[in-house]
């Protein structure tokens, strides 16, 4: 048994120690010494020029602790299909990222010893096509996202062990790929090539200058890559050599920076090897070496699952967190913050699998664990298993159908446990269309379907400049079978989490920043530009063509929202089917209440408010949430990354809606001269009669190319805010509305509705509505009150 | 021997009905002495007062144990019920909106407050509100009220939600005061010696000892014809002038005068210190690009205003011309800086005007020689070439046209008893003149439009000119005594700190993203396409923080060596706009920000730790569990790099800068004292963290850990 601490209380953990992380040198940093497992996928800048924007890094040489903690490395670029870099340590990668040393504004680059590169382009060629680069041409001249399907295809990987194995598809060819270390500087493809219909060039190395050489089986530069580092017999130029290739393998002649095979058309596969590295003093003392080099092998036999890895598992108790006894309890299903992986638990997304009693959990850091035991009326222990690894950010989860699909920056990932050991060893590239840079901000959130079966998610723009490939700041929507992907609308800055409705439409948030004044909830209609203007958009459009968010969200009252949720639980009585919201910024909730004087069925809500739920601040950001089938409870999990108020790094928790009353605002409607409020419960109609006990301010915001805005007066000039005379306000006949007398009331885009009441029953009920008003009800408010009974 | 009840002054004396318009910010205080019935009144920011032992509470009354009034309204715009806590030594009574909720109680201690027994109610709008207080017989005195409720741990009643009426009485004590800082302004004290009480001088009007400008070297420094000018009409070079007039009356006399004079100060006041680097060529399109950045950036604009935007508080002189087609603003010597400096003088003038001026209203701000180079270059550079001068305006050396004689320039000077004032090397400062309290029955020194030259003539209006003369007459005295909380707002005010800082709920008059001249230099800079850019952000914690509670923040100790720029390092170095330095006095000045929040200066920082508790605090830290290292650099140890870590301050800063109750409230509630903060909110409702897992997850003992880690950085 060991002892660990986590969200919750000291918790017993049944775990096995893990044994084979030695004496790795651990640094302290939680993103350094995490064991990602033998592969971390991101974008990596490689050298100056040459970024590998879905790169698998792989750790190829022996020893525990993971790609982080390893010495020799590939960097395979999936968008190009070629191996953009190998290179040996000390050290992987600077670390220069969002969501490893939180840096802003950086893009992390491999460190150490290059032993050869490649450029950022194709990695295999139909012959004579000269690498014909089919990816897009994003703003600046830089190419990005995949290449035409047609032409080249990236499929996805199998984990077997330490060893990855790629799959893609040149052409119609189907190839497998396993990079290895062969010793001593020395690195190996094995390359399985299916049946041919067309001659292909395969890229093996670049240098610049390099004056390429061949001969034979081997190929290889005269000239040393510029300041690399004097290695003794691992010096020198970079040299390759074939193994056991077939005759029809052949270098290619005659091309000074390149060292390329050509792979002829045929019918029957071929399988060798291609091993890389420094001469050292002579070609033939590097010939000497690949001489010792086993013979490539059938990868295929690798694809079929592998022996567990993370076999072991932590056990964590849950707990409530807070204040216990109110209209809502949040249970800390606790998180292992400490685990034999030392995995950093910022979790990203999450769904339910059986029916809700187990949870397939994403972590920002690229892991994904199953959880179970959950969906009981009390969750006891728990058990989370780590299933898979290594992924770009995850930052969305969707079971459907009982297969496992996860949102990272590079693809959408369907996970495969072949074997059934609770594992994935199947990393299948359902749909790779994403357009992915290095970009910090350039988050790829949530993973939600709709009634096809079509999968939705939106993609973050850059922090401050132009986008430079049409994914950004778009909802994105992929076909049901991943086949393709479409721009449903874009203007978006940074959006944290997106719902899909029934009719198609979406609603999604946003973040306060540049052009974008406010945090704010977008209603999301098909072709629609939401006012980013460094957002992909046509070029022509003015600063105000967009549409206007249905609510702003001023910064006091969230700092950051997160994903909208529908209601879909009987245990949340009247506030079932109504729309729900996320904080990042506070670890809170929030009920979203669409304007009643403007009925939705012709069209999208012309405006909202949003309203706290009482629920304790969870101690983390929260950024999902989903009903669980199993129990008809809310379950949320979250992070903290930055400007956030709750800084524990990752979290899972369930809602519990009890059967204490809920006093809070449930409706309301916009009058010519007011604004009417519904309540959950019946109000004391003393304190609702006080027009005292209400305040209106209301302020605006001025939209610009810089961050945010100040709050500005409406009625007077600059910064500050007007308050609006209330005289009166008037309970409904069944003590449940108020109608709050605002003569003055405009159309504005923020006010801010404050109550401080008392319930029928005695308690006090202070509450506010926060929201925007781009349009006046035409009723009266006693009209409106005397039918709302 | 007491005068009087206090409680039976507090009620004959209620404020108004409801209806009263509370139209101004603070409180009113009344100020008696208990031992003589002497009266004052004031404005007070809070609830709050801190009086030294054996000093007086008001200038205008003696030493001694005293009652204080604060009187106004409470205005908050919602319904709401609140807690009233006083704290301090001494007798208090509270009422508000006109019931009593605290009776008479006597506080012993700072540490044993009194509250009220329940929450109290108070409407939406202005509360009416009554502090009465009555000082100990002796030693220090002590008051101040706070609030609290079920949403709100206790905090003192903030200023922007005190208000106050107007009253012809406190209009009355205010030109009182106005009166008293005119006369110290108008440096009277020089030839007219204050009479001082034995030990008193400790405690005398700190601006009593200001100075006017060393003129020894001035001839190496300012333009004779400049010179010229100034001595004729002072107020027609520069608006809020102190020097007074004292050339003759007959115009053609002045002139006369005014050239011998400067004759004599040119010509026997060179110091030679002319190697200097000179300003940068005018020419040079980087350095005046320079100036013009510095010029917007690092706060010149906050006093001096840019092209497009006049000086914010109207304290300063316009230095750069707002259209220089249109506009000949004769009469303001801020367009005439080429006509007044020699170049190389004035980057020695900007590098550290205190110089020859140690009571300059213009601060020493952190220059390197090279940033001041360029300054000069763009305040001297004509306009046309995107400087600061008008076009058509050419630099001037012109003088009257008369030679001027030194040696009749020389007799000038003391006649006018120059030396009173200035230094100057070559003689000794005259004998002092008749004492200041015997200095009334002149009006004519004070008011516009006289024709005796026998005495300076400051050319006040009526009004003030009698206020002066009232002021001569019946409190002169007050000029022997000083109180640090009104000297600390005078400061405020002076030094032009409102111009960059917010305070009590008024935004800054100037911030760089209102500058235009700040703008067009970040235009100049535009982002690339792959630049990000967060250059314009512009949030509480790009901006230089805001006043209102600086004296209940900082300590002592750190805040005087802080505002008389003797620290070695800047607290905040990711701000473009410099603190400038204000080395007189600053002690002064501490000490009154902190008795304005009712505080006395801060002991002495307690260096011992606890060894235990400071590994707690170093694990809280971290940037997985609290994630203050994210932001927050450890002494050497740079911060982690989260977004906002530029704009933090040094965690190795923070127990020798901070009060401890202040470093709580600050931790439980940021964005209660900084709305807009990145600066996380770690405490529930409930007063737990997220970090369950340490003491249970109580902030107040995990906050306290850290405090003790704070401890150990150096």
């Amino acid at each position: 048994m060991r002892q660990l601490t986590a969200a919750g209380p000291t918790v017993a953990v049944a775990v096995v120690l893990a044994g084979a992380v030695g004496a790795q040198e651990l640094t302290g940093n939680p993103w350094s010494d995490m064991d990602y497992g033998p592969f971390k996928v991101h974008s990596y800048i490689v050298e100056p020029g040459n970024n590998a924007n879905k790169g698998i890094a792989i750790r190829v040489d022996d020893g525990p602790g993971g790609v982080a903690k390893g010495a020799e490395f590939l960097l395979f670029d999936t968008d190009t299909l070629r191996w953009a870099a190998g290179w040996t340590g000390p050290g992987f990668m600077d670390w220069n990222s969002i969501n490893y040393n939180g840096r802003h504004v950086v893009e992390p680059a491999i460190v150490g010893d290059m032993v050869f590169t490649n450029p950022d382009a194709p990695g295999w060629s139909r012959a004579g096509n000269d690498f014909h680069d089919t990816r897009i041409t994003g703003r600046g001249g830089r190419r990005f996202g995949p290449q035409d399907p047609g032409v080249a295809r990236w499929l996805g990987h199998y984990v077997h062990g330490d060893q990855v194995v790629l799959q893609y598809r040149v052409g119609t060819t189907e190839v497998l790929e396993l990079g290895a270390s062969e010793g001593g500087g020395l690195f190996s493809r094995t390359l399985n090539i299916g049946p041919r219909n067309a001659d292909l060039v395969l890229q093996v190395a670049n240098q610049q200058g390099g004056r390429a050489w061949t001969d034979g089986e081997a190929a290889g530069f005269r000239k040393p890559r510029p300041n690399a580092p004097d290695r003794g017999e691992h010096s020198g130029p970079t040299v390759a050599a074939l193994v056991r290739a077939p005759a029809v393998v052949q270098w290619v002649e005659g091309d000074g920076d390149h060292l390329r095979l050509s792979v002829p058309a045929g019918d029957e596969p071929v399988r060798f090897k291609v091993v890389i590295g420094r001469r050292g003093r002579s070609n033939a003392g590097f010939l000497a070496q690949t001489a010792g080099v086993e013979p490539a092998v059938d990868l295929e036999r690798l694809t079929r699952g592998a022996p567990s890895r993370w076999t072991e598992t932590v056990t964590t108790e849950s707990r409530v967190l807070g204040r216990r006894n109110g209209p809502f309890e949040l249970e800390a299903i606790t998180t292992p913050l400490e685990n034999p992986y030392r995995a950093w638990m910022r979790l990203g997304g999450f769904d339910f699998l059986d029916g809700g009693k187990r949870a397939v959990v994403a972590t920002w850091m690229g892991d994904v664990w199953i959880v179970d035991g959950l969906g009981g009326e009390e969750i006891g222990a728990v058990t989370w298993k780590r299933f898979a690894t290594g992924m770009y950010e995850p930052l969305g989860v969707n079971t459907r159908g009982g297969e496992i699909f996860v949102t990272s920056r590079d693809q959408i990932t369907r996970l495969h446990d072949l074997n059934g050991d609770g594992e994935a060893d199947h990393y299948e590239a359902f749909n790779h269309d994403a357009q992915a840079s290095a970009h910090f901000h350039e988050f790829a959130v949530g993973l939600e379907t709709d009634d096809e079966g079509n999968f939705y998610y939106a993609k973050g723009a850059g922090h401050d400049f132009d986008a430079r490939v049409p994914q950004h700041g778009t909802v994105l929507r992929v076909a049901a079978d991943g086949s393709a992907t479409e721009v449903i609308a874009n203007g978006f800055r940074a959006p944290n989490g997106l719902v899909v409705n029934p009719d198609g439409s979406v609603i999604v948030t946003d973040q306060e920043g540049h052009w974008i004044p406010e945090n704010r909830i977008n209603w999301v209609e098909p072709g629609t530009f939401h006012g980013y203007m460094r957002a992909w958009r046509e070029p022509d459009r003015g600063p105000n063509d967009f549409v206007q968010p249905v609510t702003w969200i001023h910064h006091d009252v969230d700092r950051s929202p997160s994903a909208p949720v529908w209601v879909r639980s009987r245990r949340w009585g009247q506030l079932d089917a109504s729309l729900i919201y996320l904080s990042y910024g506070n670890g809170r909730m929030f009920s979203v209440l669409f304007d009643q004087a403007f009925p939705t069925t012709d069209g999208p809500p012309r405006q909202a408010a949003v309203v706290e739920l009482p629920v304790t601040a969870a101690p983390t950001g929260l950024i999902r949430g989903r009903f669980n089938p199993a129990d008809d409870h809310l379950y949320v999990c979250g992070l903290f990354a930055w400007a956030g108020d709750r800084t524990q790094p990752g979290g899972f928790y369930r809602v519990r809606r009890t059967n204490q009353p809920l006093r809070i605002p449930r409706a309301y409607e916009t009058a010519r001269d007011g604004i009417v409020v519904r309540f959950t419960s019946e109000l004391d109609p003393e304190t609702a009669a006080d027009p005292g006990n209400y305040s209106m301010r209301i302020w605006q915001y001025l939209r610009q190319a810089s961050y945010g805005s100040e709050d500005y007066r409406v009625l007077g000039e600059g910064v500050g805010d007007d308050d609006l005379a209330i005289p009166s306000a008037t309970l409904s006949a069944d003590g449940r509305a108020v109608f709050v007398e605002i003569p003055d009331i405009l159309p504005v885009q923020q006010y801010h509705l404050e109550m401080n009441l008392r319930s029928a029953d005695g308690e006090r009920v202070r509450e506010f509505i926060h929201g925007t008003i781009h349009e006046l009800g035409t009723r009266d408010g006693a009209e409106i009150l005397a039918g709302s009974d | 021997m007491l005068v009087a009840s206090v409680w039976a002054v507090a009620a004959v004396a209620q404020p108004g009905s409801r209806d009263t318009v509370f139209e101004h910010r603070g409180l009113v205080l009344f100020l008696r002495s208990l031992e003589t019935g002497t009266t004052d009144t004031r404005v007070a920011r809070l609830a709050a007062l801190h009086v030294p032992r054996n000093q007086p509470a008001s200038p205008f009354l003696d030493p001694g144990p005293f009652e204080a009034i604060f009187r106004g309204a409470v205005e908050i715009d919602l319904n709401d019920s609140f807690r009233f806590t006083v704290r301090g030594n001494g007798d208090v009574h509270l009422r508000i909106g006109g019931e009593v909720v605290l009776e008479q109680e006597t506080l012993r201690a700072n540490d044993k407050p009194t509250s009220t027994a329940r929450e109290v109610r108070l409407r939406k709008g202005y509360n009416s509100i009554e502090l009465v207080y009555r000082s100990p017989p002796s030693g220090d005195a002590s008051v101040r009220l706070s609030w609290s409720n079920d949403f709100l741990p206790e905090e003192p009643v903030p200023p922007a939600a005190l208000r106050r009426t107007a009253s012809p009485e406190l209009d009355r004590a205010l030109a009182r005061r106005d009166a008293r800082r005119l006369v110290a302004d108008a440096m009277c004290a020089r030839c007219h010696p204050v009479a001082a009480a034995p030990g008193e001088p400790p405690h005398a009007m700190p601006e009593l000892a200001a100075a006017a400008p060393d003129l020894d070297g001035v001839g190496s420094r300012l333009h004779r014809g400049w010179i010229e000018q100034w001595l004729l009409d002072p107020r027609s070079v520069r608006r809020h002038a102190r020097m007074p007039r004292l050339l003759s009356t007959d115009p053609t006399e002045a002139r006369t005068q005014a050239a011998d004079l400067a004759a004599y100060l040119v010509a026997a006041h060179r110091d030679g210190d002319d190697q200097a680097a000179p300003p940068a060529t005018s020419g040079a399109a980087g350095a005046l690009a320079d100036g013009h950045r510095l010029y917007a950036e690092i706060g010149c604009a906050a006093c001096h205003g840019d092209p497009t935007s006049p000086p914010p508080l109207d304290a300063a002189h316009r230095l750069l011309a707002p259209d220089p087609a249109a506009d000949d603003e004769t009469d303001d010597p801020a367009l005439r800086l080429r006509d007044k400096w020699e170049p190389s003088a004035l980057v020695r003038y900007l590098r550290d005007p205190t110089k020859f001026d140690p009571w300059s209203r213009m601060p020493r701000v952190e220059l390197e020689a090279a940033e001041a180079a360029s300054l000069a270059a763009y305040l001297l550079a004509p306009a046309a070439a995107g400087g600061a001068a008008p076009a058509g305006a050419s630099p001037t050396t012109a003088t009257s046209g008369r030679a001027g004689d030194p040696e009749r320039g020389r007799r000038l000077a003391d006649e006018f008893r120059c030396r009173s004032c200035h230094s100057l090397s070559d003689g000794a400062p005259p004998p002092s003149a008749s004492p200041i309290g015997e200095l009334t029955g002149r009006p004519s020194t004070w008011s516009g439009g006289n024709t005796d030259a026998s005495h300076p003539r400051y050319e006040l209006d009526p009004a003030r000119a009698a206020e002066i003369e009232r002021f001569l007459g019946e409190d002169a005295s007050s000029l022997a005594r000083t109180v640090p909380a009104e000297y600390a707002e005078r400061r405020i005010r002076s030094g032009g700190c409102l111009a960059c800082h917010a305070r009590d709920g008024v935004p800054a008059a100037w911030s760089p993203s209102l500058s235009a001249t700040a703008r067009a230099a970040s235009e100049d800079s535009a982002a690339d396409d792959f630049v990000v850019s967060t250059e314009d952000e512009v949030g509480p914690d790009h901006l230089p923080p805001d006043l209102t509670l600086t004296g209940e923040k900082l300590r002592s100790d750190w805040l005087a060596l802080f505002v008389a720029g003797r620290l070695d390092h800047r607290p905040r170095p990711h701000l473009r706009v410099r603190m400038p330095a204000f080395p007189s006095r600053a002690d002064t000045f501490a000490a009154g920000l902190h008795h304005q929040h009712g505080l006395p200066a801060s002991p002495a920082l307690n260096p011992s730790v606890d060894a235990e508790l400071a590994a707690i605090g170093r694990d809280l830290i971290r940037g997985d569990r609290l994630g203050c290292h994210s932001c927050h650099a450890l002494g050497e140890e740079p911060a982690l790099g989260g977004e906002g870590s530029e704009e933090t301050i040094n965690f190795a800063l923070t127990r020798p800068r901070l009060r401890r109750a202040y470093f709580d409230r600050f931790l439980r509630d940021p964005q209660r004292i900084m709305p807009g903060s990145k600066m996380p909110q770690f405490v529930d409702e409930d007063g737990y963290t997220a970090l369950y897992d340490v003491f249970d997850g109580e902030a107040e003992r995990q906050f306290e850990a850290i405090w003790q880690y704070l401890g150990t950085l150096d």
